[in-house]
């Protein structure tokens, strides 16, 4: 399960940024980009990295097969 | 697990989404799911677009991981595993949080938006009632024995910004729900055009007129110059204000050459078919369908490239395919303007190479690098709008407009599109847009759909409201005139000629010889065509109650006829035009081939009114209606009247006629001098009925009936001219009255000059012969004698000497002729004239002639309606070859396996492209958040919340008129990454105290005076 703050630790992060939670604040403008879609990010990498690992490992496996082939076909053994 | 189906799905997605994020009810995801929701809790995900997104990928993962680990075990497959299992997990922690949303988008669903008025004060009012309606199931209900964190935001806007606080609460909305919120079409006023003005120049567009009128008031050039004019709804609380406070911003318009618009539509592959031992070759079979947008309408595009951001690279139709076939793992978005039809129009081809995907600027000359379609901006301040009638209008020139254009299909499977110049019908579009919106459908943001396989390809709507029924623009050619002028002489022609009378040939029995031989007259027969026959559906259109009612009917004068005739042509014409459109080509063609029509000099027509016959006989006023008085002082005063005489009249109609005056131009209006002109028929120059009726005496007067209609004078029927033929003398008075009142009119007039003082009568030896002459025929009848006819009046040589002695003076014999129309028209030059107004009313009526229900042309080329039927065929080749090719050799074996490792790559590679997408998506998450107030409580239970709202200290000011609206979270137990996003709203110095109570607003009206909310500075973005 996520994370869950206590009350405590909600109101030390507002404060934090000098939030006072009973008042209404003017935000700044801006782009906000979710934290958990970075995580998401850095996860959906570390598979591609890993898929193109396991793409290179099929293609030498391709190339292992054609030159079977190859020598099947002019009398080789396998 | 059952894989739900689309209709299952988008029910389940219904149902969740009913209860998260019904507009104005709070929204709810649970800690504990409903029992009705638990069986598709793994099915579906409606909360976070990221949990939706990270889900596609483990289910996609998923059944790679299931190829890849069942195949080839190896430690690669166990750590991709690993990061599956994390992802999952973090998308099922997200799911089981609870939270609670609210939202006032239903607000904006009339316009203008005004439930949203009434500020920061209106705001908190909803948000408290939300908040403590009981009767709400939906409400969070959480006791005051739990801490609730609740976050509220809120953004005010003058009314002139309203399409941007919308903006905002979806982008808010969004955030929360992952962007399952159904979007709201939001209701901007949706224009009508009220018409499209002509002119040739950039003054004349501002005097603006009729497309009739520009080509009636024809002044060198074709028109080129077009304003649109449209009007929106003011609202139902602004009726006297077309341009009320919450106004649109601008507006699009569209030109387009095509009147309906041109749909979205995409193909992609789908998985492999699994291999097959002894098959060479793989058949990737392909999705097709529309794409729609996230209110899940049909794209359809309207204004080209500058209205789309399209990855052309990436999804151009013809990037896509190769050598006739699909790509292998390709994708692509293209248009269609009827998907029953094999013309493919790829968005790539729109413009040229280097165009500008901007949109265009009235008279910025660059219609030739767009292609079908074109859009530009409107600024409604910025245009003309003219307070008067309401009304907007836009100019643009000729050079602005795109061209059309031709597609082909080439041999490699792609499409090649050919500019073909101007089109001749333009047509208009215009849709409201909101401030600073970009409205460019957006084609980049869902390329992704090209994985999402089974599923709609969804893009964002556009930030655009609806357009208005298109309007035609009619593009006219340097002969569009001329068209229009020989248009309405041809249909003048059919109007003077009696196309409606059937041949005698028709009839039936003995009749017919005997009318050919005019031994008798068949009423309402003719005995020769006139060659515009077949334009007879066209009479029968304009006439519904008759056209020979019409043409038998009599007028007091011939200038009522030429009014009429100039009207009915016009209209007609006007109404062929309009149905036709204009194309230069064949107005082209039709110019080229009848110079008769446009050069025919009225003078060689007329001629043969020379051949008149004297007149003296008849009063001559009656035959000048013009000149009503004239002809009186002619036959019984002196002097003067030789001078009248002289001064107006003709020797002939040769001499009296201009030379350079065309036929056409004569129908057209061109004055003539007074002795010549066309009646609707002999009742219709103006002259008395009795007068008519003497006249029928005068075949030499009233003739041209031959050789078209029947004619037979009374004499060859066999009827006496008088008790006893032409009398010259009577030897009582009482025998001379007696004569005299047995004849008819204009006889008696004639014969009263020869009455002697005794009251007998000698008609001297020198007018004998002029008497036998005149009495010996007998009256005449043709067969349609109610027919157009020429008249003239002039003073040249009669029968009787270029001299008539009247009462002792000398005067000049006037001559007179009624002649048929028809005859002159269709016996000039052979019939020339008929067969060009046949040949023009021809192109020209097939439009509006052609009976509804005959069919259409459907074209259609082998295979292009099937795209997938070519590469089945193919597919099917390599099956069969692969069958009859099999055989169980070592060789075959390797091959297969070889190739079953070939299709794991390609997938391999698939999932790459698609892994990639998504990790760009998830790092190009960002949303834009403009300045808003926000407030963040931690509350016990709900009841809390609202005292805290309401406790909360700087709250926004802004105006009673301001525009406010926004969202609000109540979410017991915030977890971190809440907490966390709400923090990235406040970044700054976290050492000073932020300055609060400064209303968000972006544009807000003055505050009164003396109760300004403190501030540094206008709140302006």
């Amino acid at each position: 399960m996520s994370e869950k703050l206590t009350p405590e630790e909600i109101m030390a992060k507002l404060k934090a940024v000098g939030l006072d939670p009973s008042k209404w604040a003017e935000c700044e403008p801006g782009e906000i980009h979710p934290p958990f879609a970075q995580k998401q990010a850095e996860l959906l990498t570390q598979m591609r990295d890993l898929l193109e690992e396991g793409l290179e490992e099929k293609r030498r496996k391709l190339a292992t097969l054609q030159e079977t082939l190859t020598r099947v076909k002019h009398g080789g053994g396998m | 697990m059952k894989t739900p189906t689309l209709e299952e799905r988008a029910a389940d997605l219904e149902e969740l989404s009913n209860g998260i994020v019904a507009p104005g009810k709070w929204a709810t995801v649970t800690f504990v799911v409903p029992d009705k929701l638990e069986k598709i809790r793994e099915q579906i995900n409606d909360f976070f677009e990221l949990v939706n997104l990270a889900l596609e990928i483990v289910n996609l993962t998923l059944e790679f991981a299931k190829a890849f680990l069942t195949a080839y075990l190896n430690p690669l497959d166990l750590i991709i595993q690993a990061i599956l299992d994390e992802i999952r997990a973090l998308a099922e922690d997200i799911q089981q949080l609870g939270i609670y949303i609210t939202h006032d988008l239903a607000l904006f669903n009339d316009w203008p938006p005004l439930d949203l008025e009434g500020g920061f004060s209106a705001y908190e009012r909803r948000m408290v009632g939300r908040l403590t309606d009981r009767g709400d199931p939906t409400r969070p209900n959480v006791s005051s024995r739990f801490s609730v964190f609740s976050l509220f935001l809120y953004l005010s806007v003058d009314p002139t910004d309203v399409y941007r606080l919308y903006e905002l609460v979806m982008t808010l909305v969004g955030l929360f729900t992952g962007g399952k919120t159904k979007p709201l079409r939001f209701n901007l006023p949706v224009p009508v055009i009220r018409d499209v003005f002509y002119g040739n120049d950039a003054i004349s567009i501002f005097n603006p007129r009729t497309i009739k009128d520009a080509l009636t008031d024809f002044d060198g050039l074709p028109p080129n110059r077009f304003k649109v004019a449209w009007q929106v709804n003011p609202g139902a609380n602004y009726p006297f204000n077309p341009v009320s406070k919450a106004a649109p911003d601008g507006f699009i318009v569209t030109v387009s050459t095509r009147p309906e618009g041109l749909g979205a539509y995409f193909s992609r592959a789908k998985n492999n078919a699994p291999a097959q031992d002894g098959k060479k070759g793989k058949a990737q079979p392909r999705e097709y369908g529309k794409i729609m947008d996230t209110a899940r309408g049909h794209v359809v595009l309207h204004g080209g490239t500058a209205l789309m951001k399209f990855p052309a690279n990436d999804l151009g139709f013809n990037q896509a395919i190769e050598a006739g076939h699909w790509k292998d793992g390709a994708a692509a978005i293209y248009g269609q303007f009827d998907p029953a039809s094999p013309e493919v129009i790829p968005f790539e081809m729109l413009a040229k190479s280097g165009a500008s995907q901007e949109l265009g600027e009235a008279f910025d000359g660059k219609g030739s690098d767009y292609y079908i379609q074109r859009a530009f901006r409107v600024s409604a301040t910025g245009t003309a709008f003219e307070w008067a009638s309401g009304t907007f209008t836009f100019a643009l020139g000729g050079d602005d407009l795109p061209q059309k254009i031709s597609v082909a299909k080439l041999a490699d499977g792609s499409m090649e599109v050919t500019p073909q110049g101007r089109a001749s019908t333009y047509y208009v579009r215009v849709a409201a847009v909101p401030k600073d919106a970009d409205p460019k459908l957006d084609l980049l943001d869902a390329a992704n759909n090209r994985w999402l396989l089974g599923q709609p390809w969804v893009v964002p709507a556009q930030r655009i409201g609806g357009f208005s029924e298109a309007h035609p623009i009619t593009i006219t050619g340097d002969n569009s005139r001329a068209f229009l002028q020989l248009l309405k002489t041809s249909i003048k022609l059919l109007l003077l000629t009696r196309a409606d009378l059937p041949h005698i040939d028709t009839a039936e029995g003995s009749v017919i010889e005997h009318a050919k031989m005019h031994r008798t007259v068949v009423q309402g027969f003719v005995l020769k065509e006139c060659g515009l026959e077949s334009s007879r559906p066209l009479l029968e259109r304009m006439f519904p109650d008759g056209y020979r009612a019409w043409v038998e009917k009599t007028d007091p004068t011939s200038q009522v006829f030429m009014r009429e005739l100039e009207e009915i042509a016009s209209l007609w014409a006007n109404r062929m035009f309009d149905a036709i459109g204009s194309n230069p080509e064949l107005e082209s063609m039709v110019y080229e081939a009848t110079p008769a029509l446009r050069e025919t000099k009225l003078w060689e027509v007329v001629k043969p009114l020379d051949q008149g016959g004297n007149i003296q006989s008849v009063s001559l006023g009656d035959l000048i209606p013009a000149l009503p008085n004239l002809g009186e002082n002619l036959l019984t005063s002196s002097g003067r009247g030789i001078q009248s005489m002289a001064s107006i009249a003709y020797t002939t109609v040769e001499g009296g006629l201009s030379h350079t005056l065309t036929l056409q131009d004569y129908l057209e209006g061109e004055p003539v001098p007074g002795f010549i002109g066309l009646a609707r028929n002999p009742w219709s120059i103006g002259l008395a009925e009795d007068v008519v009726q003497q006249l029928r005496w005068r075949s030499d007067v009233w003739t041209g009936r031959k050789p078209h209609f029947g004619e037979q004078t009374s004499k060859e029927r066999g009827d006496p001219f008088g008790p006893s033929g032409p009398v010259t003398r009577t030897e009582t008075k009482a025998e001379t009255d007696k004569l005299i009142a047995g004849m008819v009119p204009g006889m008696q007039h004639l014969f009263k000059h020869f009455i002697r003082e005794d009251g007998t009568l000698l008609v001297p030896q020198e007018e004998a012969t002029a008497i036998e002459i005149l009495t010996g025929s007998g009256e005449t009848y043709g067969s349609a004698d109610r027919s157009p006819v020429f008249w003239s009046v002039t003073s040249g040589m009669s029968d009787f000497g270029d001299v008539v002695l009247v009462d002792g003076h000398d005067w000049i014999a006037p001559r007179a002729m009624i002649y048929y129309a028809r005859t002159l028209l269709a016996e000039y030059e052979g019939g020339v004239l008929m067969r060009e107004a046949s040949f023009v009313l021809t192109m020209a009526s097939a439009a509006v002639s052609r009976p509804k229900g005959d069919g259409e042309w459907i074209a259609i080329r082998a295979f292009d309606a099937f795209p997938e039927l070519e590469y089945f065929f193919d597919a099917l080749a390599d099956w069969l070859e692969a069958v009859a090719n099999a055989i169980k050799s070592v060789v075959d074996a390797l091959v297969g396996y070889i190739e079953f490792v070939q299709a794991q790559i390609v997938r391999l590679q698939q999932l790459l492209r698609m892994i990639n997408a998504f990790i760009q998506s998830f790092l190009n998450l960002r949303v834009q958040i403009p300045r808003l107030s926000a407030l963040g409580l931690l509350s016990s239970g709900t009841d809390g919340v609202v005292a805290d709202l309401m406790n909360a200290e700087e709250k926004p000011y802004d105006s009673q008129l301001a525009f406010g609206a926004g969202v609000a979270l109540v979410i017991p137990f915030a977890p971190t990454f809440l907490v966390d996003l709400f923090m990235l709203l406040f970044p700054g110095d976290p050492d000073k105290t932020r300055v609060v109570g400064v209303p968000a607003t972006i544009s807000r009206e003055d505050a009164p005076a003396g109760d300004e909310a403190p501030s540094d500075e206008p709140d302006v973005l």
